[in-house]
């Protein structure tokens, strides 16, 4: 059985994977928004990106 | 249609805002602000993330829920918590989608659909509030709102209606129900009940006979089925009726026509026939005891009304209503008197309440019912007495474990009654785990008590 701290981090890791799927998705969507509106946004989703990717290496697959 | 979306992942937002197109869309990204917003504005739609960071979903989702009762809640999950899913549609969401990276394209579809089920819910709880004002039938229990809806299904029709059910389930209220709910003020009801009629007079009694038909019929006289003409016959206890008076029944059901005892003339008459019966009319069928053709006449619209021990949550209901039917409006029935209530087997059913709350009435000279008021340990104990064997031929298997399982039974009832309803301190008594008292409780039909009693 997992812990409630366990069951998050299963989450995190889950959710950090959903969002490199659906990355090509959200920068498709940029690519429609005006220049620089899109450039802060694109600031963001890097931001986000790094974060999940850290998430990614500290956790590795919970499973 | 305006939506509330409440997601602590703003790239999450952004992914399926697209798919929200032609929406008004406002989104909370802590909960902070989704309450308040759901506070101050009001939604048609609330898509609500499960994983919430450091917040428990399932509460925020009960104060939306209380915020906006008219709204659809569609919960978005990023795992495969089955239990937790299924706590959130306990809760009063209506559907949810698994956060896959084709979430943005299903997410159209499952809005639909989500609104679909709302209006459904919403319309069934409507209709469910709308059938309980005003209607005979008292109970909250699913039993009895699928029963207030069968009878306004066929109340509208001239259809033939069979209810069955033990003795004292109120099968005649349902009748005078599918009655009263035609809605038409000058159709008669007329009642007769056929186990409290001699076979020679029923004849006579339900088509009417010629003055010197027989000795004593000093006068013509109408029958029930004529003064029923236009409305609704009642024949309660059905099953009752013997072979020879069933062929003149079925008769005139399949013709439409009767001729009084003693006339030659043939007499039309338009009646809906409403029987009732706590027989198994099946079995009595396959017994040979009742016509097979008149079953299938009076079997078109059938009503089964279930015991009351089966329908726990219409206990209390049923017992306010007959303190307010019996000019006690104001007394209260206190706790401790509902659970002996809730936890009679109730053999007599609907009937032995009326009989309780109508002596508890006379004890408590109309203040709050007590428990002391409620006088039925002698009414159950008396009723749970198993048949010993009269002769050679009752000594059988099923009738030793009727004999023993109605003890059982018997013993159970009496005992919880007394421990007032302590499972544990029963199990220790008895020297048994709690596990096998709870089963043989279960496995006997004794009411569990309330979960803090089993621990």
């Amino acid at each position: 059985m997992s812990t409630p701290g366990q069951g998050r981090k299963s989450h995190d890791f889950q959710n950090a994977l959903l969002f490199l799927e659906t990355f090509p998705v959200l920068l498709r969507q940029l690519m429609t928004r005006e220049r620089p509106q899109a450039e802060v946004e694109l600031e963001e989703l890097i931001e986000v990106y790094l974060e999940k990717i850290a998430v990614l290496k500290c956790s590795g697959d919970p499973q | 249609m305006k939506i509330l979306h409440l997601e602590d992942e703003k790239w999450f937002h952004q992914l399926i805002l697209p798919s929200l197109a032609g929406h008004e869309v406002v989104w909370a990204e802590t909960v902070e602000v989704g309450i308040r917003k759901a506070s101050r504005e009001s939604f048609d739609l609330l898509l609500l993330d499960r994983n919430l960071k450091e917040v428990d979903s399932l509460g925020v989702l009960r104060d939306l829920k209380v915020l906006q009762p008219q709204a659809a809640i569609l919960i978005l999950s990023s795992d495969g918590d089955v239990s937790g899913i299924s706590r959130a549609l306990d809760l009063g969401a209506d559907d949810y989608l698994m956060k896959s990276p084709q979430v943005h394209q299903e997410l159209p579809l499952r809005i639909q659909q989500t609104l679909r089920t709302h209006a459904a819910a919403r319309w069934s709880e409507s209709r469910r509030q709308e059938l309980r004002i005003g209607s005979q039938i008292v109970g909250e229990s699913i039993h009895s709102d699928a029963m207030r809806e069968s009878v306004s299904k066929v109340a509208a029709f001239e259809t033939h209606v069979l209810i069955t059910g033990e003795t004292g389930t109120g099968k005649e209220v349902i009748a005078s129900e599918i009655h009263r709910l035609r809605g038409d003020p000058l159709r008669p009801l007329v009642s007769l009940n056929c186990g409290a009629i001699t076979e020679a007079l029923f004849e006579s009694e339900l088509f009417g006979h010629k003055r010197g038909a027989f000795t004593g019929a000093t006068h013509d006289r109408e029958g029930l089925v004529l003064a029923a003409h236009g409305g609704d016959l009642f024949l309660d206890e059905i099953g009752e009726l013997p072979l020879s008076q069933q062929v003149k029944l079925l008769r005139f059901l399949q013709e439409g026509t009767f001729t009084p005892v003693g006339s030659t003339q043939q007499v039309r008459a338009n009646v809906r026939i409403i029987a009732a019966t706590n027989r198994n009319l099946e079995k009595e069928v396959m017994d040979g005891r009742f016509r097979e053709d008149l079953f299938y006449r009076l079997n078109v619209f059938r009503i089964t009304t279930r015991p009351l021990r089966e329908r726990v949550e219409d206990i209390i209901p049923l017992a306010e209503f007959f303190l307010k039917r019996l000019g006690y409006p104001h007394s209260r029935i206190t706790q401790e008197a509902k659970r002996i209530l809730q936890h009679h087997h109730w053999r007599g059913n609907v009937r032995e309440l009326h009989a309780v709350i109508q002596r508890a009435c006379i004890e408590s000279l109309g203040e709050d019912l007590k428990a002391k008021h409620i006088l039925i340990q002698n009414l159950g104990a008396s009723s749970e007495i198993g048949v010993l064997p009269q002769t050679a031929r009752e000594i059988h298997g099923n009738s030793f474990r009727n004999y023993v399982s109605k003890a059982e039974r018997n013993y159970l009832s009496v005992a919880l009654e007394i421990l007032e309803n302590d499972t544990e301190a029963l199990s220790e008594k008895l020297q048994m785990s709690r596990a096998t008292v709870y089963n043989r409780m279960k496995a006997l039909g004794i009411p569990l008590p309330s979960r803090k009693r089993i621990k």
